[in-house]
C-alpha cells in the first residue's frame, strides 16, 4: 500500500469506529439473518411506511438502527466523494454494505417510504454505476465540519421529539396540537423551555427541539453557503437531512414558519402591554428572529442545493 | 494535505468533538461557547478553514461543551477546570474518555490556547483563578483568546434573545427566563459575580505578576455587537481590543470572505 492508500484506510477505520455505532451493527446483523433467511423478523413487515397504522415502540427501535445503518452509508458516500475514503470493494464492509443497501424490504425502506438519496448514491457507487469525485483544498476541512452535525438530528432528544410530531407522532398525552398551543403563550413556552432536562416532559422537550432545530437549520445553511464552490459536496451534505427539507417541506416549512410567527405576534403583545419599551427596536428584533431563518429555510426547503444530484436520480 | 484526524465525539461535556492532529506538537485550541450557544455551532465554519492552515497542523482542536443556561457561572467554571485538570494530566481513564489517539505515554500538553466566546470570558477566567486557588501549575501553560467577552457585563434581555435566534423575549417573560437561568442575572453590568472577577484578578496580578496567563493575549470585539457592555473598557491588564465585523453571534463564524476571526486566531498560534 502506498502512502495514499494508508492514509485513506486510517480514515476509513476512524469513520467506522466513530460513526458505524452500535445500534447500525445490529441492523447490520438483522440484514444478514434476513438475508441467509434465519432472521426472527419480516424486515419488509418491520420497515413498512408508518402510516396509515401504527408502529410500536419495540418496531420504532428497530427501524431506528437501519436509520443509523443507513446514515452510516450515507456518510462513507460522502466521504468516497471527496476521496476521503477509497472504495475497495473487495474489503468485506462495502462487499456487505452492497449486499445490504440492495436487499429489496431495506430497499424498499430508502427508495420508496423515505426516499433517501445517499444510500441510492452508495449503492450505486458500489455498483460502479456512479463515480464522481469532487475534491479541492478545503473539502475534507468542509467534511469535517459537517460530521458534527450529524449527530444533532440523530442523537438530540429534544429534536427528535419535536420531528416526531412534526411527523405526525405522539409521546405520552402529547402531539404537535399541543406544542402549537404554546406558541400562543409565551410564559408556558417559556416555562417549556427553561426546564431542566431531568424534569423535562415530552412536551417540554418538543418546545427545546423546536428552538433547537431552528438553530441547527440557520447553521446547517450557513455550512452549505460556505460550501459552494463544492456543488456535489454541498448537495450531498444536504442530501443526508433532505428527508427533513424534501419529503417534509410542506408540513417543515409550515409549521416552523406558522410557530415562529405565531410566537412572535404573542410576545409582541407582551410588548404592547408593557408601557416603557422601545416599539421600534422591538419590531426590529422581531424581523431579526424571522428574518435568518426564513432565509435559511426558503434555501433548504427550495431543495435547489441538490436540485442536480436528485434530477440524476429521476426524483 | 490532512493535518488533523476525522472528529470524534468525546464524552466530558455536552457534545464536545476533538480533532487531533496528525503531528502533535504538544499543543491545543479549546473553543469555549458562550450563553445558550452550541459546542460546534457558535464557531462553526471556523474549521473549514481552520485545518488548512499550517500554523494549526500541529494543534488538537476541542470543542467543548457545557450547560451555558441552566448552569450559573461558578459551575460552569468549576465544570471546565474539572476537563482542563484532567486534559493536562492525560490518565489512561482519561484518554480512553476523549478517544485520544495512540501517542506516547508521557505525552503532556505544553501549550493550550483557550478561545472563549461572550460568556465562556468569565468561565474561563474564572476557572484559571480556581486552577490558581489549588496551586495547579498547568495554568502557565495557558493562553485566552476571547470574542466578544461579557467580563463587564451584557445587556440580559439582548442575550437572552441573541442566544435564541433573536426571539425578543420581554420584560414581561424575563422574571422566568432569570429564574431558570442564573447566568442572565449574573452577567447584568456591574454584578457582585463579575465585580469578584474582575477584582480577584487585579489582586492575583498585583501579588503574583508572573501569572500573565490571567491576561488575555487578544480581546476581539465586533462593531455590531449590541450585547456585551462598555465595549472600550479594558478588564485588569487585557490589552487593547481589536475590532471586526459582525454581531454578537455572527463575529466567531468566519466564512470564505471574512476571515477576520479566524486571522485574529492564527495570530495566537505558534
Amino acid at each position: 500500500m502506498n502512502q495514499e492508500s494508508n492514509l485513506r484506510a486510517d480514515n476509513l477505520r476512524l469513520l467506522t469506529e466513530e460513526f458505524f455505532v452500535p445500534a447500525a451493527r445490529k441492523a447490520g446483523k438483522l440484514a444478514r439473518a434476513a438475508l441467509k433467511g434465519n432472521a426472527d423478523r419480516d424486515l419488509g413487515e418491520l420497515l413498512r411506511y408508518h402510516y396509515p397504522g401504527v408502529v410500536t415502540d419495540e418496531e420504532t427501535w428497530l427501524r431506528d438502527r437501519f436509520d443509523y445503518l443507513l446514515s452510516f452509508y450515507s456518510i462513507l458516500e460522502v466521504a468516497a466523494l471527496i476521496g476521503f475514503i477509497e472504495v475497495d470493494r473487495s474489503d468485506p464492509l462495502f462487499r456487505r454494505a452492497k449486499r445490504i443497501l440492495a436487499f429489496a424490504p431495506i430497499r424498499k425502506y430508502y427508495v420508496k417510504h423515505y426516499r433517501l438519496a445517499l444510500p441510492q448514491l452508495f449503492l450505486k457507487r458500489l455498483r460502479r454505476e456512479f463515480d464522481r469525485q469532487e475534491q479541492s483544498d478545503r473539502s475534507v476541512s468542509i467534511f469535517y465540519n459537517f460530521l458534527p452535525l450529524v449527530r444533532v438530528i440523530e442523537q438530540d432528544p429534544e429534536v427528535e421529539t419535536f420531528l416526531w410530531f412534526l411527523d405526525g407522532g405522539r409521546r405520552g398525552k402529547y402531539n404537535y396540537k399541543h406544542l402549537a398551543k404554546t406558541f400562543r403563550k409565551p410564559t408556558k413556552f417559556c416555562e417549556c423551555l427553561t426546564v431542566d432536562r431531568k424534569h423535562a416532559t415530552d412536551l417540554d422537550r418538543s418546545v427545546q427541539g423546536f428552538v433547537k432545530f431552528t438553530q441547527f437549520c440557520v447553521e446547517f445553511d450557513r455550512l452549505l453557503q460556505d460550501s459552494a464552490e463544492l456543488p456535489w459536496l454541498q448537495a450531498e451534505m444536504f442530501a443526508y437531512h433532505s428527508y427533513w427539507f424534501v419529503q417534509c417541506s410542506s408540513k417543515l416549512g409550515k409549521k416552523l414558519y406558522e410557530g415562529v410567527a405565531v410566537l412572535n405576534e404573542s410576545v409582541a403583545k407582551i410588548y404592547d402591554e408593557t408601557a416603557d419599551v422601545d416599539a421600534k427596536r422591538v419590531a426590529k428584533d422581531r424581523d431579526r428572529f424571522s428574518k435568518d431563518l426564513r432565509t435559511a429555510m426558503s434555501r433548504l426547503l427550495s431543495g435547489a442545493y441538490a436540485r442536480r444530484l436528485l434530477e440524476d436520480l429521476n426524483w | 494535505m490532512q493535518s488533523h484526524y476525522p472528529p470524534r465525539q468525546i464524552k466530558p461535556g455536552i457534545n464536545s468533538w476533538a480533532y487531533y492532529s496528525k503531528k502533535s506538537k504538544n499543543k491545543a485550541v479549546i473553543f469555549l461557547h458562550g450563553f445558550g450557544g452550541k459546542s460546534v455551532g457558535t464557531w462553526l465554519a471556523f474549521n473549514n478553514d481552520l485545518f488548512r492552515e499550517p500554523k494549526a497542523a500541529g494543534y488538537d482542536i476541542y470543542f467543548f461543551g457545557y450547560e451555558g443556561r441552566s448552569w450559573d457561572l461558578e459551575s460552569c467554571a468549576q465544570y471546565f477546570l474539572k476537563f482542563l485538570r484532567k486534559l493536562f494530566a492525560l490518565k489512561a481513564a482519561f484518554r480512553a474518555e476523549i478517544k485520544f489517539p495512540e501517542r506516547d505515554e508521557h505525552f503532556k500538553y505544553e501549550h493550550v490556547l483557550i478561545a472563549a466566546h461572550s460568556m465562556a470570558a468569565v468561565v474561563s477566567r474564572r476557572a484559571l483563578l480556581l486552577a490558581d486557588e489549588n496551586g495547579y501549575l498547568w495554568p502557565q501553560k495557558t493562553r485566552l483568546v476571547l470574542f466578544a467577552p461579557a467580563h463587564f457585563g451584557a445587556r440580559v434581555e439582548r442575550l437572552a434573545s441573541e442566544a435564541l435566534l433573536h426571539l425578543p423575549f420581554g420584560p414581561a417573560l424575563m422574571p422566568i427566563l432569570k429564574f431558570r437561568w442564573p447566568p442572565l442575572e449574573e452577567l447584568k453590568k456591574e454584578s457582585e459575580y463579575l465585580e469578584d472577577l474582575q477584582s480577584t484578578v487585579d489582586k492575583a496580578l498585583v501579588d503574583h505578576p508572573e501569572r500573565e496567563y490571567l491576561i488575555a493575549q487578544r480581546v476581539i470585539h465586533s462593531y455590531g455587537d449590541h450585547v456585551v457592555e462598555d465595549k472600550k473598557k479594558r478588564f485588569c491588564k487585557d490589552g487593547p481590543s481589536k475590532f471586526i465585523d459582525g454581531s454578537h453571534t455572527s463575529m466567531c463564524k468566519p466564512t470564505r470572505k471574512f476571515r477576520d476571526p479566524l486571522d485574529c486566531l492564527l495570530a495566537e498560534l505558534r
